[in-house]
């Protein structure tokens, strides 16, 4: 037991039937195609990608929202596609997920207290005094106060930041093990991030919970992640601690990622940047062999374009799925 | 596709003397609503510079696309105020009936691409045909042909495949939209194109690749934009100039290079600290408290309550200060003595 | 949700038209609770049904009392006096031998400018063998005194004076009705106005004898509403045709829509077999048209409004509605609240009530405000095609009397009016709340 990871994806393939008029098949999302990794307890890693990639899929497939059509999840060592009914509910209870429009994670007609006991209730907490005390607690470690006057009030009348406090408070209430945080800040104000990202680190440092962090931001992953795993077309092309992957990109797809990104700075304006043309292959027919081959200047042909890559850890802790490093 | 090589053409951020595109002065734009009267855009001075980019920096609801919607006469049936004036080719445009403005700016003169502009297609018309609209209205060609060519022009400055001329708006994606609204923006040659946030909705590549292509627009043909957005390292991407936003007035204007450098006003030097840097170990400071709400406020200066430099004087509201020259502040710490 | 209704009610106020149609609603209501607690429902039933000697004393066919409002109309009221009422004077002579002489005095006014419906006297007489006799005798204002009759008399006699044929020949040849209240040798006969009076001269031949009479002047005018061709004051039909409108139509627009609306998002929730067949059967069943079924259930098992009720409703639960909420439902059901709900565990019947169903509610509240007078209509509808409740008195049915009656053609044209201008109201007033909500509730119809 205590040499199981918190969490342990291994394989896992999440797709979706597309159907024509509705009956008919025509082919498959292949959203999520072969995913493997690791959570440790206590780590926090951050899944980076563009949009479209199967990020949210995955978070998903993690929480038990989607079934997976192959391939393991593993919680503290047991595969939770085994849990019996009650087992899924004690799953549900260690595991929370934050989403991202706060504004839509919150029923509208429910007031903050109301959203923030819905969990207790559902997990059995039957004393209103006990909900009480939980609930404020929870407002006080988020800064939420006065909590008599948050308490009343409903969603549309905070402000974005608010919000996405109080989701991540009702994500933290019943003590997960795991918070899974689906792009918790892309719909916030550029100065309201920071702010909600600290909030998280904080939480979960001091709840020592793993996070697993899913954004299509890499900047702000460099200050509130451990391990960054970057994924394209369904796949992980690319995983390390954070600062390796952003000094040392292995996968070409991440240099073009990371070289993508701009830090303000006058002299931008005088150059063009370097960037991969296209864009990322349809999830139903992607491009055999390597996702990226057909948008990649380093590709070999006869190689990159027949099979897929291997995992490969060139350097001790950082791997990556290319045929460069074979 | 993408040509990589640098090119540096007619780089107007090297020239010292610049005439201007647009002016204005004293711009009001005010809106009511149930709540009171909104005052989106107040008393906005700022120029727009010759074959610049002059981006307006601003978190969102400070009034950015209200600012654009006032310059394009593009009103809302609540609008309670819009005055001032706004001055193009040596014309103050705000004096021109609705019509004179239809005919004689709006697309002509000044063009947008919206916000959202991936929806803002209309879903049943293929783009060219919606592209080619406005060369028709303003009878700017003699036929639809000639307008056909023009599109297959723009259609190449930004970088769409000529193949999608025959298509709907949902064969393109996202990013292609996107640049299928910045060719219409482009296809009546005006002198001004104002862009809200044209890349915020698209991924990092996309953005990255039509960051390039809007460069390279304004290096062919020397287009004067401003750019709308609230991601500062993206606005570095194609700022000349800066100006800064906050609850409706703008309270900084400098050269882009000046202001990544050293920011003057508070609230420009948080929002420079919060912007997280990717290759540069400097983490991120938020900027504590919110904008005030637009409806209810008071007097003196509206960064005052989050402002870690307050003093006395903030209670009244600071006027423009110029510290250095081609320097505006509005903000009472450079006050000179 | 307690903040959405006082935002709501906040808002409402800018509604001018709202706020009128807010009045006309709470009118209704106060007349539905005052209908009910003046006249509790067994009576109205027996009021309605007509049992025998309950509407004796009003006119047949009268119009309403406010007739008299129109300046220069005066028209008689319906007049009665009674033998124990203080203006009456009741002398008793003790005869001897058990025999009393009763004299009775029934004074009353007539001051208006038309002739009565009727006259008829209603005695009350107690004896054992030996009927009592009387002579009644008719003073007029000017001091005439007309014999009206003698005759010995039953226990519970009437005497309908205006059938009396035989009195034309002291009357100026007229009918009794008018001869009685004629001024004399007037062309056309006039009424002299002033204070009548029937004296009854009355003998009793047992100890404890008892004779009382009423007498009953009938009006042309009655009530606030009229009378019908059976004498029932329409009154009583308006005033509780009110609480049966509003909970019937209250009852219909609760079951049908909170039950489609349940329904719907079942369907939605669960998908799959369930959604299907929730949408086949809607399907069959908006083609089957309600109000034929309606009509046949009436003619062949039961007019009761009550079970009429029930058809509306089982046919309105899978009405166009499961489509529309459908519609709703899919999206909410998309809403990443609901997703969160399931990550942390809510379980299916949870989702249902406490996420999807309040979401979509306030979309329901105007949609129900305006089906409640359409369910008034339609339960008038009924009852005009001669569906109505076989008990119940409702507009509908007044209509539909109204109707048999050809009261339009005989020009009595408010037995119509009254009930189709309540009617009209009712749709009227929640239509406008209804309307003001819908731009409330669903804010996309509102610009700014
Ligand atoms: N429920 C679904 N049914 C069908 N396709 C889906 C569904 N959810 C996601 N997809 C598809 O799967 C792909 C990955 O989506 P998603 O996981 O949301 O990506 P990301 O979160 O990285 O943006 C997309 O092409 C999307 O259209
Ligand atoms: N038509 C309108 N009526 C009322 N308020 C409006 C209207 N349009 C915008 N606003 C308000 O004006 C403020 C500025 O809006 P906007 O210019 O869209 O900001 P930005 O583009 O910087 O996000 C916001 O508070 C917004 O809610
Ligand atoms: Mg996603
Ligand atoms: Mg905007």
């Amino acid at each position: 037991m205590n040499d199981n990871p918190l969490l342990s994806v291994n394989n896992l393939r999440t797709w979706f039937e597309l159907r024509k008029w509705g009956f008919f098949h025509a082919g498959r999302v292949k959203a999520v195609d072969g995913v493997s990794f690791d959570v440790e307890k206590g780590e926090s890693v951050a899944i980076v990608g563009e949009s479209g990639c199967g990020k949210s899929t995955l978070a998903r497939t993690i929480l038990q929202l989607y079934q997976p059509v192959s391939g393991a999840i593993a919680f503290k060592g047991e595969n939770i596609s085994r849990f019996s009914k009650e087992k899924l509910q004690s799953y549900r209870a260690k595991t929370g997920y934050i989403q991202q429009d706060p504004y839509g994670a919150l029923a509208p007609f429910m007031n903050v207290r109301k959203i923030l006991e819905e969990p207790l209730i559902i997990h059995g907490v039957k004393k209103s005094a006990r909900r009480r005390r939980a609930v404020e607690e929870t407002l006080y470690e988020l800064n939420l106060t006065p909590p008599e006057e948050i308490l009343s009030k409903y969603p549309h009348m905070l402000s974005g930041g608010q919000q996405q406090r109080i989701v991540i408070g009702r994500a933290r209430i019943l003590e997960p093990d795991l918070i899974v945080a689906d792009e918790p800040v892309s719909m916030l104000d550029a100065s309201v991030r920071i702010e909600i990202l600290q909030l998280l680190k904080k939480v979960q440092k001091t709840d020592g919970v793993g996070l697993i962090y899913v954004t299509h931001d890499l900047s702000t992953v460099r200050y509130f992640s451990d391990k960054t795993l970057v994924m394209y077309a369904g796949r992980i092309i690319e995983q390390a601690p954070v600062k390796e992957l952003i000094s040392n990109p292995l996968h070409p797809y991440t240099k073009a990622l990371i070289n993508a990104i701009p830090d303000p700075d006058a002299v931008n304006a005088n150059s063009l940047r370097k960037v991969p043309s296209g864009e990322a292959p349809s999830l139903v027919s992607p491009p055999p062999g390597c996702r990226f081959h057909p948008r990649c200047e380093n590709c070999i042909e006869g190689l990159c374009d027949v099979k897929l890559p291997k995992d490969r850890e060139p350097i001790s802790g950082h791997k990556v799925e290319c045929w460069l490093y074979e | 596709m993408n040509k990589v090589n640098i090119i540096m053409k007619n780089n107007p951020g090297k020239n010292t003397k610049v005439s201007s595109a647009l002016r204005t002065h004293g711009l009001n734009l005010n809106f009511q609503t149930q709540k009171g009267i909104i005052r989106a855009v107040e008393n906005v001075d700022f120029e727009l510079k010759d074959g610049h980019t002059t981006v307006i920096l601003g978190e969102s609801g400070c009034g950015k696309s209200s600012l654009a919607r006032a310059l394009l006469r593009l009103l809302p049936n609540n609008t309670a105020n819009y005055d001032g004036e706004v001055w193009l080719g040596g014309r103050n445009i705000m004096e021109f009936s609705d019509s004179q403005f239809r005919t004689q700016v709006r697309w002509i003169k000044i063009s947008l691409v919206p916000q959202a502009a991936m929806n803002s297609f209309n879903p049943v018309t293929k783009i060219a045909k919606q592209i080619a609209e406005p060369l028709l209205v303003h009878g700017k060609v003699r036929s639809k042909k000639e307008a056909m060519r023009k599109v297959s022009e723009v259609f190449d400055l930004v970088g769409v495949p000529q193949d999608f001329i025959g298509r709907y708006p949902f064969e393109f994606s996202g990013g292609m939209q996107q640049r299928a609204a910045i060719a219409m923006a482009l296809v009546a040659d005006p002198d001004v194109i104002i862009m809200d946030e044209p890349t915020s909705a698209l991924d990092l590549l996309t953005q990255a690749n039509i960051m390039n292509t809007l460069k390279k627009i304004k290096w062919e043909t020397g287009v004067t934009y401003m750019l709308i957005t609230h991601d500062v390292s993206t606005s570095s991407e194609l700022a000349d100039d800066i100006a800064v936003m906050y609850a409706a007035w703008i309270v900084e204007r400098a050269e882009a290079k000046d202001f990544f450098d050293n920011p003057l006003h508070p609230y420009s030097k948080m929002l420079m600290d919060s912007v997280p840097r990717l290759h540069a170990d400097k983490t991120p400071r938020s900027i504590p408290g919110t904008p005030p709400p637009l409806y209810e406020m008071q007097g003196g200066c509206r960064f005052a309550a989050r402002c870690p430099e307050r003093h006395n004087d903030c209670d009244r509201e600071p006027p423009v200060f110029e510290p250095q020259p081609g320097r505006k502040v509005k903000c009472w710490l450079y006050k000179r003595n | 949700m307690p903040d959405q209704i006082k935002a709501a009610i906040q808002e409402i106020k800018n509604y001018p038209s709202a706020i009128f149609g807010i009045c006309i609603i709470l009118s209704l209501f106060s007349l539905a609770v005052y209908s009910v607690i003046a006249i509790p429902y067994q009576d109205a039933i027996t009021l309605w049904r007509a049992d025998v000697g309950i509407w004796d004393r009003t006119p047949r066919n009268a119009r309403p009392a406010w007739f008299n409002w129109v300046p220069g109309v005066n028209l008689p009221q319906n007049i009665s006096s009674s033998s124990q009422s203080p203006q009456a004077k009741k002398e008793i002579t003790d005869l001897g031998n058990g025999m009393s002489r009763i004299v009775i005095e029934l004074p009353f006014r007539f001051d208006y400018d038309g002739f009565p419906k009727e006259i008829t006297l209603f005695f009350d007489a107690e004896y054992t063998e030996t009927r009592p006799w009387v002579s009644l005798v008719w003073h007029t204002p000017d001091g005439r005194e007309i014999d009206i009759v003698e005759q010995s008399i039953r226990e519970q006699e009437r005497l309908r004076i205006s059938q009396m044929e035989d009195l034309r020949e002291n009357l100026f040849g007229y009918r009794p009705l008018i001869g009685l209240f004629m001024k004399p040798e007037s062309e056309p006969p006039d009424v002299k106005k002033g204070e009548y009076k029937l004296t009854v001269d009355g003998l009793v031949f047992e100890e404890d004898a008892q004779l009382d009479v009423d007498i009953v002047v009938y009006g042309q005018l009655y009530g606030a509403a009229g009378t019908d061709h059976r004498r029932r004051s329409l009154a009583v039909a308006l005033m509780w045709g009110t609480p049966i409108a509003l909970a019937f139509a209250f009852l219909a627009a609760v079951g049908s829509t909170l039950t489609t609306m349940f329904i719907a998002a079942v369907g939605v929730w669960f998908g799959g077999i369930i959604d299907a067949t929730i949408q086949r059967i809607t399907e069959v069943n908006m083609i089957l048209p309600a109000l034929p079924i309606m009509i046949m259930v009436g003619i062949l098992y039961s007019r009761s409004i009550w079970v009429m009720l029930a058809i509306i409703i089982i046919l309105g639960i899978f009405s166009a509605g499961i489509k529309t909420y459908r519609a709703v439902f899919l999206q909410v059901k998309e809403a990443p609240y609901i997703e969160a709900a399931r990550a942390y565990g809510a379980g299916n019947l949870r989702i249902l009530i406490k996420y999807m169903i309040p979401k979509v509610l306030p979309m329901l509240v105007p949609q129900f405000v305006v089906l409640i007078p359409s369910f008034v209509f339609l339960e008038a509808t009924l009852a005009i095609l001669g569906l109505g409740d076989p008990l119940l008195p409702t507009w509908g049915k007044v209509l539909n009397d109204a109707h048999q009656q050809d009261a339009l053609l005989s020009g009595q044209y408010y037995w119509v009016l009254l009930p189709a201008f309540l009617l009209i109201t009712t749709g009227f007033g929640f239509a406008m709340v209804g309307f003001a909500l819908d731009r409330i509730f669903n804010p996309r119809l509102k610009s700014y």
